[in-house]
């Protein structure tokens, strides 16, 4: 359904702020909310929760799904309740949950990992701890829609990496709309399965997440870390190198080390920009294992040195970065047919 | 040991000012969780007025009520009905007159309590689905408990020590209005030290015990952190 957010906070030039959003939100999935510090994502995410009493909060009348009822709500600083311990935190959600939703308070202590935690006070926990609870404690309310504002903020790489590897189970599980705050990439290319771009209190593009990374326009296309993703279907492993075949397109295949997975299960892969070179002839004798054929979409001159370069492969984008000397002197244009070496992948996610 | 009268004088402060408490924390919650929300020239005029009692004489406060309640008055005839008895001479009317005397010193605390209380608690409750009444009762009462012990506290412990109300409205009834202030200036009056000490020693060191009661919980605990 298409949501609009309106709020007024005063003249702009004055230190006020104003928000209007007009977004689509998919019937289930995680969709990032991706933008930097202060544009505005937390303030739209308590809009949408009905926290700000002065925003103007509407959706499409034609929809044929319902406003949710109950929004479920992962806020930065916890708010775990101090004067209960974990287990009544959770029991406190639970008990107000709507008739038939939520998940059970067993599975949310497994799927969280509180198994040790459940009669410690709030205030003893680590921050990941905190976290952890404070997701379990949303999930066994049973909302509608889930709102995580930066669940990972604040935490050191390995907590981070296990709320991740929690969260994406666990979304997958309580098929609802998912928005996710992030200001980090590659948080968003390991959740999301759709992408808000969003800049000074409005948004700048709306879709597919493979779709938006491509959108050379954009700020997002702009940074170090500029990156697109690419759909792998496991076609088949080289046990003798230790490597997994991707399937990307018809006839093009990725070779993925360190990966076990079944054949036909379906991957995404996030390849940096700067990591991908281009060559007008395949090299037969590089030691890059993945050379791509693929032909220009299009080019967009970044700054005074880089052009951004958007591949077709098959039915899917890949972004390069390359400078503007190597894109004269290789005469690149629009529509010319040429070999992508991706020097490095990271496998972000399994589709459940 | 304590006289006949003293005992029974004791028993009627005590009873009175367990009434007066627990009308007060029912009325003051209310009004101080408003006064502590609320931020328009009402809410500084009631807050004005909840203070008076503070500074005001006793005395004006009992006068004003005796007029008030007179037998004759509309308020005092509906008194009557309600109570069966007049304002003046009753323990209902001492009862009026303590409420109002110590209301400050509840709701003030409360008051104290309800602001300080985290917000972001109230939103995360109310996300989960906690109505308002379900949100005060599980998450804010329990998060301002040393607001209510102080509150009861010192409301007990300032309607023990009442003196000035009760002599305007109660008069000397024993078992009536004759509360231990009204009897140890009675004692007083009669030459009677020696009960006379007896009754200021024990209000001394009953309003003292309550008194450390409300400052030993306003020390910070160690935080107990279990492993």
């Amino acid at each position: 359904m298409i949501c609009s957010v309106i709020l007024d906070r005063g003249d702009i030039a004055r230190g006020g702020f104003r928000l209007e959003a007009s977004f689509n939100l998919p019937g289930t999935g995680v969709t990032a909310l991706y933008g930097p510090s202060g544009c505005g994502k937390t303030s739209l995410l308590r809009c949408l929760a009905g926290l700000e009493p002065d925003a103007r909060v509407s959706f499409d009348a034609n929809s044929d799904r319902q406003w949710p009822r109950r929004i479920g709500y992962v806020f930065q600083d916890d708010r775990l309740f101090p004067h209960l311990d974990v287990a009544a935190n959770l029991a406190f959600a639970r008990d107000r949950a709507l008739p038939g939703r939520g998940i059970n308070i067993d599975q949310a202590v497994d799927g969280c990992g509180l198994g040790s935690l459940l009669r410690r006070s709030p205030a003893s926990l680590s921050g990941g701890e905190r976290r952890r609870v404070a997701i379990a404690r949303v999930l066994v309310n049973g909302p509608d829609l889930l709102l995580l504002d930066e669940p990972l903020t604040g935490l050191d790489s390995v907590a981070s990496g296990e709320i991740l590897a929690m969260l994406q189970p666990l979304v997958a599980q309580i098929q609802v709309p998912v928005l996710y705050v992030s200001h980090q990439l590659e948080e968003v290319v390991r959740l999301a399965d759709g992408l808000l771009v969003m800049r000074a209190g409005s948004i700048l593009a709306d879709g597919p997440l493979a779709q938006v990374l491509c959108r050379v326009d954009l700020a997002i296309a702009r940074q170090d870390n500029t990156a697109s993703i690419l759909d792998g279907q496991v076609s088949g492993h080289e046990p003798d190198y230790g490597l997994t075949d991707l399937s990307v397109a018809p006839g093009v295949t990725l070779s993925v080390q360190g990966m076990s997975a079944d054949v036909g299960s379906r991957h995404r892969l996030l390849v940096h920009a700067r990591d991908v070179s281009l060559a007008l002839d395949k090299a037969g004798d590089s030691s890059i294992l993945n050379i791509l054929p693929a032909s220009v979409d299009t080019l967009e001159e970044i700054d005074a040195f880089s052009v951004l370069v958007r591949l077709a492969i098959g039915d899917q984008f890949l972004l390069a970065r390359i400078t503007r000397k190597s894109r004269d002197r290789l005469g690149l244009v629009a529509g010319a047919t040429v070999w992508a070496q991706v020097k490095s992948l990271s496998l972000m996610a399994a589709y459940y | 040991m304590l006289s006949l009268a003293t005992s029974q004088a004791l028993l009627l402060s005590l009873k009175l000012s367990a009434v007066t408490t627990l009308l007060l924390l029912l009325l003051g919650t209310p009004l101080a969780w408003w006064l502590a929300r609320s931020r328009g020239r009402l809410a500084t005029l009631v807050e004005a007025l909840v203070a008076l009692p503070l500074v005001l004489p006793p005395t004006v406060i009992g006068f004003y009520l005796l007029v008030a309640f007179a037998p004759d008055s509309l308020l005092g005839g509906a008194w009557q009905r309600l109570t069966g008895t007049s304002v003046a001479f009753s323990f209902s009317g001492l009862v009026l007159g303590s409420v109002i005397y110590s209301l400050p010193f509840v709701v003030q605390p409360l008051a104290s309590g309800f602001r300080a209380l985290d917000r972001r608690l109230l939103e995360a409750a109310r996300l989960l689905g906690a109505g308002p009444l379900d949100r005060f009762l599980h998450v804010a009462v329990p998060l301002c408990g040393p607001a209510f012990t102080t509150a009861a506290v010192l409301g007990f412990a300032h309607t023990l020590g009442e003196f000035g109300v009760v002599l305007m409205i109660g008069g000397n009834i024993p078992g009536e209005t004759r509360v231990l202030s009204i009897a140890l200036y009675d004692r007083v009056e009669m030459l009677a030290y020696g009960e006379a000490h007896r009754i200021a020693a024990l209000l001394l060191v009953s309003s003292l015990a309550l008194l450390l009661l409300v400052y030993r919980q306003r020390r910070p605990h160690r935080e107990l952190i279990t492993p």
